[in-house]
């Protein structure tokens, strides 16, 4: 019970830790549509 | 008995849920659900016998194009060679519709624009933007949507399916004799708490990966689109960051459990024996500290957890390391090996919780009983003795 309690604290923990890093590096954010840009037809 | 009743009853519950997917693959339609239907007759009440697939689509187009479309509107137009197009809104069923036009046109037309992959100049600052049409995202969608998912489906359900008959037939594996009532210490504290670690951030992905992978055709159906929106982005979230402890967690399963779980020749006849599991009386191979089966979960969780945390860091990456064509076998890949390992894990926590007395003890408490380790793992507990 109390290692199953650890493991469980240690995964949310980490979790956490790994969130926020990718939030604030925005490594995983993928919504590219806010970058301004333009698009010209070619072949 | 109770075990038994359990049994039959996850077996019937397996059966109906394959028996479901297994009529949705099938019944499943490729192209895209018309909102509006139009049926072309031709003179004679049939479709146009010489019409060519282009004039028919044609045809349909303009009709379409001309109509106002309104909830509950038929309205008709004569198309050219006379044929006749009737137009009704809403289609009341999608798939007929779709198969009746199908049948219009010869099944080699070509009524789809050919596949040519385009590009342009662009200013967006990242790669592959001056990608405009890539022609092969048709067949990924329908690899990603249709075949992972179905196929996906049908092998996790047959799994549950095996399982549950092969409770419902054998019953729990128990040991050769009774308890001793002196236990031996199998797993410590650090393995334990590393394996209910990677255990439940698992679980996490698992539930999270099901929600992005099923969830835009089974969840937003029922939950409406805010609802399932905020669960669908939280869901990519946590199931990102629950890889950081999951690929820790591997790494020290690796570092700890590697020495036991390379393969010896004692495997092989383990699994020729299938480990005495079959039968009550059955020859049970003595075993060191992991049998074969054991280690194909060992293996199977650190190669299939490895191609799954690369392929997993390139999805979060787009475009970084693949082009397109990458990326969508990447986002293949990733899917189909994550279904594959919940069917494994699925597996995995049968024979660790229900199917076989004993075992779930093994890792919640870490000690198990002599007699338990002398029935199951004897060499490992013949080498503790000497010791």
């Amino acid at each position: 019970m109390r290692t199953f309690a650890a493991g469980t604290l240690g995964m949310v923990l980490l979790a956490l830790a790994a969130g926020l890093l990718l939030s604030w590096s925005n490594v995983a954010t993928v919504h590219r549509s806010e970058e301004i840009g333009s698009v010209r037809l070619g072949r | 008995m109770t075990v038994k009743l359990w049994a039959a009853l996850a077996a019937l519950v397996s059966a109906a849920l394959l028996a479901a997917i297994v009529y949705a693959g099938l019944t499943t339609s490729p192209l895209v659900r018309p909102t509006v239907g139009a049926r072309i007759e031709g003179k004679a009440g049939g479709p146009p016998a010489a019409a060519s697939a282009g004039q028919v689509l044609a045809d349909r187009t303009r009709a379409q194009a001309e109509a106002s479309v309104a909830d509950g509107v038929t309205s008709s137009a004569i198309g050219s060679r006379g044929a006749r197009i009737t137009l009704d809104a809403p289609v009341k069923r999608p798939s007929e519709t779709v198969g009746q036009w199908r049948s219009e046109v010869p099944a080699s037309a070509k009524i789809l624009q050919p596949s040519t992959y385009r590009s342009g100049i662009s200013s967006l600052p990242y790669r592959e933007a001056d990608v405009l049409v890539q022609p092969q995202g048709r067949e990924f969608r329908q690899a990603r949507n249709e075949w992972v998912r179905y196929i996906g489906g049908i092998v996790i359900f047959l799994v549950c399916l095996a399982l549950a008959v092969f409770l419902l037939w054998r019953g729990r594996i128990g040991a050769e004799e009774a308890e001793s009532g002196r236990t031996v210490l199998r797993f410590d504290a650090f393995e334990r708490a590393m394996h209910w670690m990677t255990a439940t951030a698992f679980l996490v992905m698992a539930l999270t990966g099901v929600v992005i992978l099923y969830g835009k055709s089974l969840l937003l159906p029922l939950m409406g689109p805010s609802a399932f929106s905020g669960l669908a982005q939280a869901s990519a979230w946590a199931h990102m960051a629950a890889a950081a402890p999951f690929v820790l967690g591997v790494l020290l399963m690796v570092a700890r459990w590697l020495p036991g779980n390379l393969p010896t020749r004692a495997d092989w006849n383990w699994l020729r024996k299938f480990g005495g599991f079959l039968h009550e009386n059955s020859d049970n191979p003595p075993v060191d500290r992991f049998n074969a089966g054991q280690k194909l979960v060992f293996w199977g969780v650190v190669l299939g957890g490895s191609a799954l945390a690369a392929s997993g860091v390139m999805l979060m990456l787009p475009f970084f390391a693949a082009g397109y064509t990458g990326m969508q076998l990447t986002q293949l890949l990733h899917a189909g090996l994550g279904l594959a390992m919940i069917a494994l894990i699925i597996g995995h926590i049968y024979i660790g919780s229900v199917g076989m007395v004993g075992a779930f003890q093994a890792m919640w408490s870490g000690l198990v009983d002599r007699n338990w380790a002398a029935s199951h793992h004897k060499l490992w507990l013949d080498r503790l003795r000497d010791r």
